[in-house]
């Protein structure tokens, strides 16, 4: 068989599968498709100036032109909220991405080289374990300057190795299967092996990681961002205006720190429901 | 004798302070069976891993038609050359095929790799099916839907997939149930009469071995402590080991002792 014709052989075999992906996953890449077009075209689809500060409306409800009304500072609440999509999204989505890629990279090396490779690789990780990450994104954002990807940066290099040693477990036992032997002796080259057999049949467990860590990616960030090492305001984000409206809800304004939570909550939730059904479908059932 | 398929001249293994394999030497001439009896420990199953290239040897050589093999593949394409050559069962049937894919992928993809016209591949992976007595339907399940036996069909069939010239069955047999243990060998000798494969069979069962080996050699702490023709051996051991190995398999008349609470 071709190379191209086993592609498409792939392909028809997914498409079958993705059919099984049920109406709340549909439902939950429907979200988060919306989320994706708002955390792309936000500031042009923004009714207002999202940090046009006018302290006459502060906590103003809803008026017409204004469907969520003001926040504290009385900007437009609405057009904050489409604005922030974007850092909201990219913040999370980039610390998960870089720390599956690293973590997994680093796990499937030592695995696969076991050896001086995966003591080494092991040891690193030990120690990297041991630091804490709020104390090490703090030590970045003063040499570096406070910044979304300073933060980013700090969070990735605080999440990687407990990713990578989870996943290192994993790896090890798949690499230890029968199989992946059979295929060695078979002729197939070792990124065949890993590409092809390895990473599909560790997928559902990096994703199942990934989702779990993009809760708290979203949470850490907000925090920093809260602690002035994240995003910087005025620049509009969830997690900065959860944070910002914590002051707003004791005094009865609780439009602000509940939009912007049910657009967090509802993010994470629908990755969830997503990596969940992938898993299904990629067999751990 | 004609010239050897495979010569493992004196090949040892050394992990840490323990010597896995000390000094091990056999041939295995074409088409011919050997197998390495021993019990747990005694160094077999990582001989038979030297072999594939799944470990490397301390010292010793081994030769392949006169191809230096003493140590594992270097690249790829010397991988793939070797497949040509030597492939290996393997022993537990639930991790030797991934799970991910369909049987007649699984064989699909093996052919692949010395295979390039699809059509030809499609067709070959049925015959391996016919050839290991499996229905044809079974190419579109998943191996969680097979018995050990079934996978350890396609196991085999798998192995064939590159047309080696030997085949290497580690205790391939030892995880089925003694009637489909029986049928697993019977096809195997059948394959041999078709395809003139030469089998290296490791096992700690002798009933086993004798069923078709050739000759044999005992395997005890990396040692070889036996060798010989199968028969000769089985019918006059030398080595105490062998006697105690041979005296562990129950034969006609055999009564199970009693045990004592």
């Amino acid at each position: 068989m071709s190379i191209g014709q086993i592609a498409i052989g792939r392909n028809r075999g997914y498409r079958k599968r993705l059919s099984k992906l049920g109406l709340l996953g549909w439902l939950a890449v429907f979200v988060l498709f919306i989320f994706g077009v708002i955390a792309i075209f936000g500031s042009a689809l923004a009714p207002h100036d999202p940090n046009k500060i006018d302290l006459a409306y502060s906590y103003v409800g809803p008026i017409p032109g204004h469907p969520l009304g003001f926040d504290e500072l009385g900007r437009d609440l609405f057009s904050r909220l489409l604005v922030g999509a974007r850092t909201s999204l990219i913040g999370p989505i980039v610390l998960v991405i870089s720390t599956t890629l690293i973590g997994t990279s680093i796990a499937i090396l030592a695995a696969w080289r076991r050896g001086w490779t995966d003591a080494g690789l092991s040891a690193g990780v030990d120690i990297a374990v041991a630091f804490p990450g709020l104390l090490l994104a703090i030590l970045l954002s003063t040499v570096f300057g406070a910044s979304l990807w300073v933060a980013i940066a700090a969070l990735t290099l605080a999440y990687t190795p407990s990713l990578a040693r989870l996943l290192r477990s994993s790896a090890l036992r798949e690499t230890g299967m029968d199989y992946v032997k059979a295929l060695k002796v078979l002729g197939f080259s070792d990124s065949q092996i890993i590409f092809k057999h390895l990473l599909p049949n560790l997928a559902p467990f990096i994703i199942a990681q990934a989702i779990i860590m993009f809760g708290y990616a979203t949470l850490d960030l907000g925090g920093l961002s809260f602690l002035g090492i994240g995003v910087q305001p005025p620049t509009a984000d969830w997690g900065t205006m959860v944070a910002a409206g914590a002051s707003g809800l004791l005094q009865g304004y609780p439009t602000q720190t509940l939009a912007a939570g049910s657009c967090l909550v509802l993010t994470a939730l629908s990755f969830a429901v997503i990596g969940d059904r992938l898993a299904r479908i990629w067999g751990v059932e | 004798m004609s010239t050897p398929l495979i010569k493992v001249s004196n090949l040892s293994k050394q992990y840490g302070d323990l010597l896995a394999v000390a000094d091990v030497s056999f041939e295995l001439p074409p088409s011919g069976s050997i197998g390495i009896v021993g019990e747990s420990g005694s160094g077999k199953t990582t001989v038979a891993k030297i072999l594939v290239g799944l470990e490397r040897a301390t010292s010793g050589k081994i030769e392949v038609e006169g191809q230096d093999w003493s140590l594992p593949a270097k690249n790829s394409k010397e991988r793939r050359e070797r497949a040509k050559y030597l492939q290996i069962v393997f022993q537990d049937p639930y991790s030797s095929l991934d799970p991910r894919q369909s049987i007649g992928t699984a064989l699909r993809e093996a052919l692949s790799i010395s295979m390039k016209d699809s059509d030809e591949v499609i067709v070959r992976a049925s015959e391996l099916a016919d050839l290991v007595g499996l229905p044809q339907r079974i190419l579109e399940l998943r191996p969680a839907k097979l018995s050990g036996g079934q996978r350890q069909r396609v196991a085999i069939a798998r192995a064939l997939a590159s047309n080696p010239k030997a085949l290497i069955l580690d205790e391939s047999v030892a995880a089925l149930d003694v009637s489909i243990q029986a049928q697993i060998l019977n096809l195997l000798v059948d394959i041999r009469e078709q395809t003139g494969i030469a089998y290296i069979l490791v096992s700690h069962d002798l009933a086993v071995v004798r069923h078709f080996a050739d000759s044999l050699i005992v395997m005890k702490n990396g040692n070889v402590v036996e060798r010989g023709q199968t028969e000769a051996v089985m019918d006059q051991p030398n080595h105490e080991y062998t006697k105690l190995l041979l005296a562990s398999v129950p034969g006609p008349g055999w009564v199970p002792g009693k045990r004592s609470i």
